[in-house]
């Protein structure tokens, strides 16, 4: 009965957030304003019995540190009670006559966060990512062969079809020579295709690999913004925008699934309620 | 002493905290693990400040009457009677605890539900606004549409080659550019740190002196 | 009006109202297609799967907020489930306050399962604020980040923790995580320490993760609720994950068809405008 009793709130509520779809109302703004009160609140109490009651009032009042006794006025006593105080300078903001002094721990919290980040992400977002960045461009297997030499065979035909239909304009007052057109890139486009897996399955060249270093340098060039994008520079950051833009379609549909879970998530909560009734 | 301390402090533990991973001298790992036990009293603190910085926002609006005042109420109702369940029950952290249960049946399935609305806006905006308008458009468009396919089992059904394609996209394309944006927003990371503890950036410090 | 016009002015509602059917009714007519294991899943699953019975043991770090839990909450059973199952010693712990409550009901729902006992086969280590520091802290010593456990017993009272001093005792560290911490480990516990580092992430970040799988940083990935799908195939123990990749097949199909009428309706209207102007109708 109160698995169901509990069950119910939790269903009212969320069909409180779902009556927003229809058009904002008090009962969403209810469960909007009663979340941010039960939140912080609980927050409140999970910083206040995880951390400050054992971290800071627990030594310093009790001389209790992780179930072991400290000394008044020892060294672990004055280390919990040192951040407490510089913790609670902060709270000098709400005394404007004082309220520079809050800055003195920011300082020490500022400084501190920035200096311990700066060797780990230079090593694990720029030291390591260019060192699996610079893969052999031959001589090694190439699991998705197949797949980057269908893609470069695509992109051999719509730059055939841009080349003679866009740019040279051929065809242009002709439906039948522009069909013979587009059949003559697809072959163009199969041709290249058949040559490049020759070209990887003897293992001549690793194309994925080719692909994933010009891709590399095209994002890194896009962003480079010291120097105009002309020329070889100008090539690079457009190849870099293709990539890119892949990237973010593949973000996209990750996305896409993503919110659709949470949306499954809350939908089986609620078929279990309703089940409840039944059951 | 107002400006000059707290940067002088930035300063100081930055360096100290960015050379000790290169310095392991047990007295300087000593002091490293004490330093770290500080940043996260601080972090407590800070966040304790954040709650009274809600409770004040929503005493003003009772206090000045704002026309939706009576929402105020309803956050002050959820805190206090978290902090009160927190506080005063004896065994607040026990599993089935009030406390507890007022988590997992007023904050889980409000939180939730709010991320689960951004599904049908999701939907409504791939109706709306993803149009194919341009090459980059509509290359993002099609990368978006065979991922979509191949993250699902469906897509195994209508054939074998979109989870096969969805693979190479992730592990090609997407690899390579997420890792161009990994690099450049890493150095732009150690670049930020480093004018954070040089005193260049000092936003942190507020406007007054 | 024409067909485009009609429906390019289409009341959104009736957008949603199609998403909340299609959802829906996948859970009363379930497909039951089978969803394929992909190699960061399994290597993840591999990597548990290697762990010595009653040996070091696996630390887990449920990072994730009730806002991503039901994409995170799956992985999180799963790899519970399946530690539990090879008799592995777990360590949990959060380094979200949210996590809190997420990680207390998901540990306690997989050791009753199994029937683990509190201290002796599984710990609860509860909640630290500073994302970095707490995972430096760790490398250093797990008891000056954590003097206690979540319910306030020492950890030199439990049975588990015994010989644990850093990341040297643990074996794998897998975190679950809709935000950030994530990367924090892979900075803070990967580079420094060398940890192995599993991540199961929302499939909003998953797309990100892989340079970090791709350089050896990650032992394996979990993305989204498809990722905890294929967890679960794995140790063959269907649930959540597996409950809604229907829904899922339904709604993608749906999203990529209204993307496509959305992209047909445009362009013809486009294309009419264009007319209409050639012909000087407006």
């Amino acid at each position: 009965m109160t698995t169901l009793l509990l069950a119910t709130v939790g269903a009212i509520l969320t069909l409180c957030v779902y009556s927003f779809l229809y058009k904002d109302n008090p009962f969403y703004k209810f469960a909007e304003h009663l979340v941010v009160g039960v939140s912080a609140g609980y927050y409140l109490v999970i910083y206040t019995f995880n951390f400050i009651v054992p971290n800071v009032t627990d030594p310093v009042f009790t001389l209790n540190l992780g179930g072991e006794a400290i000394r008044l006025g020892g060294l672990d006593w004055w280390m919990a009670l040192a951040p407490g105080l510089l913790g609670l300078l902060l709270y000098t903001r709400f005394f404007p006559k004082i309220a520079w002094i809050g800055r003195w721990p920011l300082g020490i919290y500022v400084g501190g966060y920035a200096g311990l980040g700066i060797s780990p992400v230079m090593q694990a977002r720029v030291i390591n990512q260019l060192r699996a960045g610079a893969t052999p461009l031959a001589g090694t297997p190439d699991p998705f062969a197949n797949m980057t030499n269908v893609c470069l065979g695509l992109v051999i035909f719509i730059a055939v079809t841009y080349l003679l239909l866009v740019k040279r304009q051929l065809g242009a007052r002709n439906t039948g020579a522009k069909v013979g057109i587009v059949a003559l890139a697809a072959l163009v486009g199969y041709g290249g295709y058949v040559a490049l897996s020759a070209l990887s399955g003897a293992g001549v060249v690793n194309l994925t690999n080719v692909m994933l270093v010009v891709g590399l340098l095209g994002t890194l060039t896009y962003f480079f913004f010291s120097m105009r994008h002309t020329g070889v520079l100008g090539v690079l950051a457009r190849i870099g925008i293709v990539f890119l833009m892949v990237g973010f379609g593949a973000s996209f549909g990750y996305t896409v699934m993503s919110r659709i879970s949470l949306l499954i998530g809350r939908v089986g909560f609620l078929i279990d309620w309703v089940g409840m009734f039944f059951s | 002493m107002r400006r000059q301390l707290p940067l002088a402090l930035c300063f100081i533990f930055g360096v100290f905290t960015a050379i000790q991973y290169y310095v392991p001298h047990f007295r300087v790992q000593w002091f490293q693990e004490r330093l770290l036990q500080w940043l996260m009293t601080l972090l407590a603190f800070a966040f304790l400040l954040g709650t009274v910085s809600l409770i004040k926002v929503h005493y003003h609006k009772l206090r000045d009457r704002a026309p939706d005042r009576g929402f105020s109420l309803v956050v002050f109702a959820g805190l206090f009677t978290m902090i009160g369940l927190g506080f005063i029950h004896p065994d607040h952290h026990a599993p089935g605890s009030p406390f507890n249960q007022m988590f997992l049946n007023v904050q889980v399935p409000i939180e939730a539900t709010m991320f689960s609305l951004l599904a049908f806006y999701v939907a409504s905006a791939a109706f709306r606004a993803f149009r194919a308008r341009t090459l980059e458009a509509t290359l993002l468009l099609i990368a978006a549409a065979i991922v979509m396919l191949g993250r699902v089992p469906i897509g195994d059904l209508i054939s074998p080659k979109i989870p096969e394609a969805t693979r190479w996209i992730l592990e090609v394309p997407n690899l390579t550019a997420k890792r161009g944006v990994m690099i450049g927003v890493g150095l732009g990371m150690m670049a930020t740190a480093l004018k954070i503890m040089l005193g260049i950036e000092r936003a942190w410090m507020g406007g007054s002196d | 009006m024409s067909w485009y016009d009609w429906l390019l002015g289409i009341d959104r509602r009736w957008i949603f109202l199609t998403i909340a059917i299609a959802v829906v009714i996948p859970f009363f007519a379930p497909l039951g297609l089978p969803v394929v294991v992909t190699p960061p899943v399994q290597n993840l699953y591999d990597a548990v799967e290697a762990l010595e019975p009653d040996g070091k043991p696996l630390l887990l770090s449920i990072d994730y907020t009730p806002a991503t839990s039901p994409e995170l909450e799956p992985m999180s059973s799963g790899v519970l489930r399946h530690a539990f199952r090879k008799d592995i010693p777990v360590i949990v712990m959060t380094l979200h306050p949210a996590g809190y409550g997420m990680a207390e009901s998901a540990i306690l729902a997989a050791a009753e399962e199994f029937g683990k006992e509190y201290g002796e086969d599984y710990v609860f280590l509860g909640f630290q604020p500073g994302t970095s520091a707490v995972i430096l802290g760790l490398g250093v010593n797990i008891r000056t980040v954590f003097p206690e456990d979540a319910y306030g017993t020492p950890l030199s009272e439990l049975p588990v923790m015994e010989g644990i001093r850093n990341y040297d005792d643990v074996s794998l560290l897998i975190t679950f995580a809709g935000w950030s911490a994530a990367e924090a480990w892979i900075y803070y516990a990967h580079q420094p320490s060398g940890q192995i580092v599993g991540a199961g992430v929302t499939a909003v970040m998953a797309t990100d993760y892989y340079p970090y799988l791709d350089a050896g940083q990650l032992v394996g990935l979990l993305g989204g609720m498809r990722g905890a799908a294929e967890y679960e195939r794995l140790i063959d123990r269907p649930d959540a994950g597996a409950r809604g990749m229907d829904s899922q097949s339904v709604i993608h199909l749906i999203i990529i068809l209204l993307i496509v009428l959305g992209n047909a309706a445009y362009f013809a209207s486009r294309r009419a405008r264009r007319l209409a102007q050639a012909r000087g109708e407006i």
